[in-house]
């Protein structure tokens, strides 16, 4: 026995799942912000965890802390 | 939440991240607000107050979803061929079992209703010699 098989995309249905991709909720008691307001001071609020990876990042990567020897110290550096 | 932006019923405000001098400001999200009146009991007391709900749709977020959809959609297709796919020390799948496997695999990749599968099973008699 064999087996004849066929499988198709629904595009319409696809379609319409499209419109309800993307979106975000947010809420506050505030009553007089816009939504740009709200997008960007959602986006850009104070991360202490940003500071960290400012450290730790490729800039200031001052990551060797096991290391003894200035000279690798200043090399690294 | 979202039936008014569907009808065209709502409109919607443009968010666009700011640009540098000389160039177009490139448009991110776009989204409404409703207040939605709210009342809670603290302390025997009854508050009210007004809670406002932003429903911002981000560009970059529906592409992503958009793309993580097609995946599913792809990886639901593959598993679909591979249910009929002869391999060694693979049991094959009789005819009655193979629509609740495939309808399986649609609900796990959640591509349900987003493609329409058929199978049939084709016999063939082989002549033996006595």
């Amino acid at each position: 026995m064999s087996f004849v098989r066929a499988v198709r995309r629904d595009e319409q249905a696809i379609a319409q799942r499209q419109p309800a991709m993307g979106w975000q909720v947010y809420a506050a008691n505030g009553l007089t912000l816009t939504v740009p307001q709200v997008v960007w001071a959602y986006r850009g609020p104070y991360r202490s965890e940003d500071d960290w990876a400012r450290l730790k990042g490729r800039s200031l990567g001052l990551t060797p802390v096991d290391l003894q020897d200035e000279q690798r110290l200043g090399g690294l550096v | 939440m979202l039936q008014p932006v569907c009808a065209g019923k709502e409109a919607l405000q443009v968010v666009s991240r700011p640009a540098a001098a000389g160039q177009a400001e490139e448009r991110v999200a776009s989204g409404f607000w409703v207040d939605v009146p709210l009342t809670a009991r603290v302390d025997e007391k009854v508050v009210r107050w007004t809670e406002r709900r932003w429903l911002v749709r981000s560009l970059a977020y529906a592409q992503a979803q958009q793309t993580a959809l097609e995946r599913r959609l792809t990886a639901a297709t593959a598993a679909w061929h591979a249910l009929v796919q002869r391999q060694q020390g693979k049991r094959r799948r009789l005819h009655a079992e193979l629509l609740p496997a495939a309808g399986d695999s649609v609900t796990e990749q959640g591509v349900a209703g987003l493609r329409h599968y058929h199978i049939q099973a084709v016999g063939t008699v082989r002549q033996v010699r006595v």
